[in-house]
Parts: structure tokens; sequence; C-alpha cells
């Protein structure tokens, strides 16, 4: 279908007759169509701005004041590991695709980069593996001497030191080229894992079989690394399946497969496993029920301010239906509440939660949903705005949370800001839904990632000579702080941010 | 090379063989034959002052600087988010010198139903053949938004009944 489109698109756009060619290298003519597209643009925004009112207006005015007071532009000192995905989906001849780099800030030189071949970062939807604690483990496949077989392994790393650790045997593989044919950007060992959050199981996931539609699962004893628990998940129907994995808690895991055709992501198969990985609740086309929107939800999965349910955010980027945030009971996983996200609010692009109950929902229109989590029920839902200047503050074109790139929005650990890339970055006051701070000046910006205490953030920027480096930035004020080294390897993605734990500790 | 002189010789030799294919992209992109012209020929002023670093991807190159120039030109990107944040304002109107070139078109009545990033997002890649790193870089975005992008733009134009795919 894409060669039909290719060619439809190359046989139609080479009938656009051009311009005479000694117009081509001319300097542009100014065009009155240009002014006055300007003129009317202008005009257009100062009545919206003036229909705010004047109520409106002074309490903006005030809220300005407010945060220039509060707003310092210092930065908690502190050391930090920033960790970058980069690589391309391609397999190289010994299997790599993705990696793993490690940035030490704010000295800003890169201090190792771990080689995988992984869903670190793909090409595709879902890539980013979800990271709770200070340990991952890198899928890694490396060349046997037996063409098209992978020997493979998991990699520990610790994130607060920076370095590889120990490693978890996982066989030979035979590379899946059926798979990469039909999904480009599968790795040669396609595979996720997840590590609680307390250090104590580690869960891996593969996609084998045809279309890769059986799913293997195993867990692993986070301390001795040993084996303890396996069980295989497979389904029929059309399309490819990658799965992902999400540590819920230090026994509880949820297996997402998702379900690719032509590409795209159709819809995703929820199931809720226990320590022995028997499924607890299954929310799949096989068991007649899906998740809202076609279980397209974030594998942001988190706890419920007011109590102990899992909160579950789906919405589908295509806006083909609404979304939904989804209560589910803590043990049995069963819906307990879903509130209804309407579509024309957009793309639900993360969630977070303040301890008052409230769980904030921003999504890409730019939208702040507010849903009271002790009684499930919605409280309001408010445009995202502010009245400094509609022209430079504009809120960035955000992509999904858990698209490759990795998150495009990170959220204050008090779920009041929310930090946003997309070009530039800007600080969003979910309370308020307002634009705070907003700033394009470190190039283009692609990625955030914050400290766990929210005290430093980071922002991967691409200059116009198209060298990237990290910046560190205030939080309050988006000011810049320092910045890394020329960064090499085309990084894409912040992985995770990490406190640098001294050698020795 | 080292004079200034034949270095935009070189560069306007180089300019002159993509000129064709980027043009055209931008075309389809902006919906304005006249805003892709002037954003191009500011591309090229910009390639006299600080040419690229090598002829590789070049293509890529002046499609990403066009565009930035069509932005400033007429505020390409802007009206969308206000739009967006205000539900006021819509599209800049179609030139009817364009519209009348997108109905001759197969592609243009696909290319219709699309936003200008799902556009320009399309025809990067399924006519200028770049990346989606490329786009990423050229578009100032994450390569996964290009590829979120790219699979929503594909659904819109199913959605809008295309039998090509």
């Amino acid at each position: 279908m894409s060669s039909d489109l290719r060619d439809l698109i190359r046989k139609d756009l080479e009938q656009i007759p051009l311009p005479p060619s000694e117009r081509w290298t001319l300097r542009p003519a100014r065009r009155g169509g240009f002014l006055s597209a300007g003129v009317v643009a202008l005009v257009i925004a100062l009545v919206v701005v003036g229909s705010l009112g004047a109520g409106q207006a002074l309490r903006a005015l005030r809220d300005r004041i407010e945060s220039d007071r509060s707003a310092t532009g210092v930065v908690v000192p502190g050391e930090d590991f920033v960790y970058l995905s980069d690589g391309g989906p391609t397999p190289a001849d010994d299997g790599r695709t993705q990696a793993m780099q490690v940035l030490a800030m704010p000295r800003g030189q890169s201090v190792d980069r771990f080689i995988g071949s992984t869903y670190v970062g793909t090409a595709y939807e879902g890539g980013v593996m979800t990271i709770h604690g200070d340990r991952v483990f890198l899928p890694v496949a490396t060349i046997t001497g037996v063409a098209g077989e992978y020997e493979t392994h998991l990699q520990e790393i610790d994130l607060s030191r920076g370095v590889a650790g120990r490693r978890i045997a996982t066989g030979t593989v035979s590379i899946p080229s059926a798979l990469q044919a039909e999904l480009p950007g599968t790795p040669v060992f396609p595979a996720e894992t997840a590590v609680s959050s307390d250090g104590t199981s580690i869960w891996l996931v593969r996609d084998t079989g045809d279309h890769g539609r059986t799913t293997v699962v195993d867990r692993f004893d986070g301390q001795t690394l040993s084996p303890l628990a396996h069980i295989v998940l497979s389904s029929t129907g059309p399309g490819v399946v990658r799965s992902r994995v999400v540590a819920l808690s230090p026994d509880r895991v949820a297996i997402v497969r998702e379900h690719f055709e032509s590409l795209i992501l159709g819809a995703a198969d929820w199931y809720f496993l226990d320590p022995q990985l028997e499924v607890i609740a299954s929310y799949a086309d096989d068991s007649g029920h899906r998740l809202p929107a076609g279980g397209k939800c974030s594998a942001d999965v988190q706890r419920s301010p007011a109590n102990a349910e899992w909160l579950v955010l789906c919405s589908d980027s295509s806006l083909s239906g609404d979304g939904a945030l989804v209560f589910l009971d803590a043990n049995t996983f069963t819906i307990s509440a879903t509130v209804s996200l309407p579509r024309e609010r957009g793309f639900a692009i993360g969630m977070a939660s303040a301890t008052d109950g409230t769980v904030y929902v921003l999504s890409d229109r730019p939208v702040v949903a507010r849903i009271d989590a002790r009684t499930h029920r919605s409280i309001d839902a408010r445009v995202v705005i502010q009245a400094r200047s509609w022209f430079d503050q504009l809120l960035p074109q955000a992509a999904a949370a858990k698209s490759p790139g990795g998150p495009s929005v990170v959220f204050s650990p008090d779920g009041r800001y929310a930090y946003l890339a997309g070009g530039s970055v800007a600080r969003v006051d979910m309370r308020d839904a307002r634009v705070i701070a907003h700033t394009n000046s470190f190039g283009a910006i692609t990625a955030v990632g914050l400290s766990p205490g929210g005290e430093r953030l980071y922002v991967l920027a691409t200059d116009g000579a198209g060298v990237r480096r990290i910046v560190l930035v205030a939080p309050d004020t988006l000011r810049s702080v320092g910045q890394s080294a020329p960064i090499a390897n085309d990084p894409f993605a912040i992985l995770a941010v990490r406190p640098q734990t001294p050698a020795g500790q | 090379m080292t004079d200034p002189e034949d270095r935009a010789t070189a560069w306007e030799a180089v300019f002159r063989r993509s000129y064709p294919s980027v043009y055209r992209a931008l075309v389809a992109v902006l919906l304005d034959a006249e805003l892709a012209e002037d954003a191009l020929q500011e591309a090229f002023a910009e390639g006299m002052r600080r040419p690229p670093e090598s002829d590789h991807a070049l293509a890529g190159w002046l499609f990403r600087v066009a565009l930035r120039r069509a932005r400033r030109l007429r505020g390409f990107g802007l009206p969308l988010r206000l739009d967006e944040l205000v539900g006021a304002l819509r599209e800049p109107a179609i030139p009817a010198e364009t519209d009348k070139l997108l109905d001759r078109l197969e592609a243009g009545e696909l290319l219709r139903l699309l936003t200008r990033r799902q556009r320009a997002v399309v025809v990067a890649h399924y006519y200028l053949g770049l990346t989606q790193q490329e786009i990423a870089d050229a578009l100032g975005v994450r390569r996964g938004t290009v590829g979120a992008t790219l699979s929503q733009a594909l659904q819109h134009m199913r959605r809008g009944g295309s039998h090509v795919f």
C-alpha cells in the first residue's frame, strides 16, 4: 500500500508546474498577501485577547507578577546521570540497533554508551522501556558466528552509578526477518524488560512466532537473577504483535500486546499478571472487550492519589473515538470506574496526580481536565491559555507520551507543573491551566527529563547546525544554567535522569 | 574551491538540481505556490550566506530551511495553534490557482484531508524520500512524532475514502 501511495504522490506532484527558472534564485517579492494575512491574524488575536475581559486580564497580570516574584531561575545543585537513547532502527551487521548513552551532568560529558538490540527506542510507536527504579536490564544480541543467529542476554545497568553489572543469559535467537519486514524497526532481539521500583522483580517479554503473535513472558528474581515464572500468551488475527511490559508493584505486572496493521497501531490487549504470571484480568479482543480507545493506553500506569486503585490513561492519537481515565481495582484489576475524555479535547498526552486527590490530564489541544479520584467524577476541563503573549508563548505541539522518542511531557513530582517538549519547551501550570514559561532559545527541543525530585530539568536541544546537546535549565523559569558538550550518535530521547551515586557507596 | 564566486556558482548549481522536487514538495505542503516560491528563494539566499556542509541530503536541508522561511513569511504553523486554542481561526485559504491545480491531482484530494504537519511528513517521506530522522530534524520534532504523524495521516486518508491503499 505504501508503494501505491508513493507512486501516486510522485506521479501527481511531478505534474505541478515550475516557476520560470530565472526566478528560482531571485530574492522573493514581498506580496501584499503576506502583510494582509498577518494583519488579519493580529487583529483577530487582539479581539480574542480583548474578549478575555478586564477581570481575567487583571487576574493574568496578578498571576504573572506572582510568577515573576517566585521564579528565581536558580537550580538546586546536584549531579545527575542523564540517559539518552540513540541509534537507528536498521540493525547493523552485528545486530546492534539501539543504544543507551550516559551523560554526566552538569559536567556535560558522555561517560558511557551501552549498546543493545532492543526496544529502547525504535522508529515506531511504543519503543521506550518503562523505567521505575535504579536498575534496568538492556536486551542485547551478539553474533554467534552462525549466519542469522544471535546470542542474547539481558545486561544490567546501574542507573545511579552509570555502570554495567550482571547479565542474564536468554539463549540463542534467529534473526526475525519476516517480522522485521512486516514491522520495520523490529530489532534482532524483539524484547522489552521492566524492573520493579524496589528492584526485587525483573520481567522480560519477547515477541516470537509468526507475526510475533506468541508472546513469551518471564519473571526473574531481582537479587539472584534466577527464573521464577514463565508464561506464553498467544493470539490469532491480523497484523503484527509488539509487546510491552509495565511494572506495577514488586510482584504485579501488565503485559501490553499491541497489534499493528500496515505499520499502524490498531489496538492493544492488556493482561494483568500475578507473581506466578497467571492472568488476574485481561482486556483483550479474545475476552470480548478491550480497555477504552481500543486499548491504546499509556504505559504510565499510576496509583490513584485517593486510594489503592490503579489509573490507566487511554486515548487514541488519531482521535477516532473518545478516550478515558480508567480506575482499576488494586487487587482484581477489574474496572471500578471510567471517566470519559471526549475526543474533542484532543489526544491525552499525560496525567499527574495531586495530593488532594485530583488527577490532571493534559491533552494536546491543549486542555487540562481535572478528575476527582475519590468520586470518580470529572471536575472540569479548561483550555490552556495565557494572556501575556499569544504569539511567542503558544504551547508546542506535543506528541504521544509513550512514543519512541520518550516522554514529550514530564510532570513535577507534586503534579502541579507539566514540562512539554515539541520544538520548544513550555512549563504549564496544571492547576490554573496556563503556560507560565516558554522558550525556544536553545534550538529545537525534542525531549525533556526531570530529576526525580523535580529540582533540575534537562532538555535535548538541536541547534541550527544539527549539533545536539543536553541543556540544564531552571524548572521555574526555563532559563539555561549550563549545557553539555556536543553529543555524538544523534540521541533522540531522554530515557531517565538519576542522581549520581559517588563511587564506593 | 575557496573562491567566493566559485562557491556561489557551485551552490547555485546544486540548488537548481534540487529545486524542482523541493518546490513541488513545498507546494503540496503549504498549498500555496507563491509562498513555496518565495520560501525557496529565501532558502537559496540562506545557502549563499551559509551553505550546507555537504550536498548530501540537500533536499532535506532545503525543505527544512524553506519551511522555516515560510513560517517567517506568513506565520506558517502559528494560525493552526491559535485555531486549536480559540477554535476561531482556520487554516489560510488556499489560493485559487493552487486550488485549481490540486483539483487536477488525485493526490491533491488526499493532501487536503491532512493538517500541514501531516502533509509535511507525508510529502517528505513519500515524495522527497527523507528518512524519519531527517524529517524530524526538518520539522524540529522528535522522530517518534514523525512516525505517529505518518500513521495518523494514513488513517485520515483512509477515512477520507482513498482507494489507493
